[in-house]
């Protein structure tokens, strides 16, 4: 368990946040550069924040108004930096062992941990090999368990996958998945990859500019995102400015349409948002609400996706994104959307 | 041949580098660790001057301190006997001066190019500040600090400006390879001079050529492929 409220004065904005994460993993989106790192650092003890505090399963390891401050060394928590920060000079070997340090055990029950942990995280044959002479995916495995010797009882991971290629991403993302639910302390994943977030964490936080934007479940928090930046990062292609024009009933400024919702609009409602995969071709003469005429305007082919992008042929407008699977590649004449679909979102 | 200058030379610049090399990297290490740039800025203005001065001038700052109607000469002289100016001590005082920048520079470079991530790495792994400096830090930073001491240790052997100023040049006692040459040549002696300016570029170019192979060695050792 670990609860942080923190402010820092950052150049370009204010870092001011306060979120809890529970055993299991949190994840915190982000475009690069809101703070999401440093935030991390600020748990970890590695950079100082101006006012707050932080604690971890009950201890504090920061408090501003008691001038607590603990070192990192003190902190028991584990940092997975973005390139691994291996000692280059040191072996797999020695680099799990430089995590037992601490400990103050003798150098056999040292080495019989190693051996453990070298067992645990499938790095047998590797022990006397340079961090240089091994792959991406064995270095991760070989920070992580560095950071399992540390006995940390929270592990922070920041971007664990931005370093690898797409094949190797998701190999390691089983990998670490499978970690998560070994571990038994608190995790918290930072990463500006939705997927990611989606895949691996229960709970998600959104940041924008040093500030939380909303906190949940990840699900819930990607089915219905409330807030304009969650929907963004969350992936949503499509967002207009919208005007109330009933208590069911909407107006999208950008495209210039009118649409009807599923649920009654909330007068916090600023913007509407549509994921491109929630438009659907609609039939001719078939009975189906909010039909847009398409004037197309762009198409992209890739592998196993087909997107286009169109306007409201009657009052053209900003572009919007529909995406489908390729086999039905073929511009429709109107496409329609599910009212429940809509997603109704603040500012 | 008179084998003193040479041997002068050897004694002044071997002792004079182990002296360097400590104070060196010791001042590279605090300047390192200063939190603020400004004073960071100031303090390498400040230790780099003896490299860009003439070393005339830092002769005659080592009088101004050493000399011995001077506040530090005369204690040295009346607590401990032992006059500094004009012995071989000063030619060492002089070679430790002149190539303190080097080595200060190198040292500092070194520290600064090691990833600061390592450190925060093994800070949140539980290891002491000490064993970071030991395990992760200089580890990282010996190859910058190995060629900053074999820069150092050549400019000590060539050091001649700051040495004849405080150290004058007395045969047998403070004249090094440098002021032999000097010496040869005022005297119109160019045979005798020859030879020690041929020692002196055999043994600068053993040291320069043994740098760049050390570092090669090191690179082949610590090369990151996969980054």
């Amino acid at each position: 368990m670990l609860e942080a409220d923190i402010s820092k004065k950052l150049k370009n904005f204010d870092l001011d946040l306060r979120f809890e994460a529970e055993d299991g993993c949190l994840g915190i989106l982000g475009a690069s550069g809101c703070g999401k790192s440093m935030t991390l650092k600020a748990v970890a003890g590695l950079v100082r924040p101006d006012r707050g505090k932080i604690r971890r399963d009950g201890s504090v390891l920061f408090d501003s108004g008691r001038g607590i401050d603990l070192p990192p060394q003190k902190r028991q928590v584990g940092y997975l930096f973005q390139d691994y920060a291996l000692f280059p000079n040191m072996t797999v070997a020695q680099n799990i062992e430089a995590g037992l340090l601490r400990s103050r055990q003798d150098k056999s029950a040292r080495r019989e941990q190693v051996r453990r942990l070298i067992c645990q995280f499938r790095l047998e044959g590797l022990e006397n090999q340079y961090p240089a002479r091994i792959s991406g995916g064995q270095q991760q495995r070989t920070a992580l368990a560095r950071i399992f010797a540390s006995d940390a009882r929270c592990i922070l991971l920041d971007e664990p996958f931005s370093a690898m290629d797409s094949y190797l991403r998701e190999e390691m993302q089983m990998e670490l998945a499978r970690m998560i639910r070994e571990f038994g302390g608190c995790m918290v994943l930072v990463s500006h990859d939705r997927d990611e977030i989606y895949r691996l964490c229960g709970r998600t936080m959104i940041m924008e500019k040093g500030r939380n934007v909303i906190c949940g479940q990840t699900q819930v928090l990607f089915d219905q995102p409330r807030k304009l930046a969650a929907a963004r990062l969350t992936g949503c292609k499509n967002i207009s400015r919208i005007q109330k024009a009933g208590d069911y009933q909407i107006y999208a400024n950008d495209w210039n349409v009118m649409l009807c919702t599923g649920t009654k609009v909330p007068d916090t409602a600023t913007h509407v948002g549509i994921r491109a995969h929630d438009i659907l071709p609609a039939a001719k003469g078939e009975d189906v609400p909010n039909r847009i005429r398409v004037l197309p305007a762009e198409q992209v082919t890739s592998p196993f996706e087909w997107t286009l992008i169109f306007q409201n042929r009657e009052h053209p407008g900003a572009g919007i994104w529909m995406k489908s699977d390729r086999s039905q590649g073929q511009i429709p004449d109107e496409v329609t959307i599910d009212p429940s679909r809509l997603l109704l979102l603040e500012e | 041949m008179d084998l003193s200058p040479i041997l002068i030379s050897a004694k002044t610049a071997t002792v004079s580098i182990v002296f360097t090399f400590f104070l060196g990297t010791g001042t590279a290490f605090l300047v390192y660790r200063m939190r603020h740039e400004r004073w960071k800025i100031l303090w390498d203005g400040l230790l780099t001057l003896p490299l860009v001065l003439p070393p005339t001038v830092a002769g005659f700052f080592l009088l101004y301190i050493f000399g011995v109607r001077r506040p530090v000469g005369a204690f040295f002289l009346e607590y401990f006997g032992v006059k500094i100016a004009f012995s071989w001590g000063a030619t060492v005082l002089a070679a430790v001066a002149i190539s303190f920048p080097l080595m200060y520079r190198s040292a500092r470079g070194a520290f600064e190019q090691v990833d600061r991530n390592l450190m925060d790495a093994g800070r949140t792994l539980g290891m002491s500040e000490w064993q970071i400096f030991r395990r992760v830090l200089m580890p990282g930073a010996v190859q910058g600090l190995l060629s900053g001491g074999i820069l150092a240790f050549a400019r000590g052997l060539g050091e001649f400006g700051a040495t004849a100023m405080i150290a004058g040049n007395i045969a047998g006692k403070t004249r090094t390879l440098p002021l032999a040459v000097y010496s040869d040549v005022s005297a119109g002696n160019m045979e005798s001079a020859g030879r020690y300016v041929l020692v002196l570029v055999l043994i600068s170019f053993i040291v320069v050529t043994g740098m760049g192979y050390a570092t090669y060695v090191f690179q082949r050792f610590t090369r990151r492929e996969n980054r």
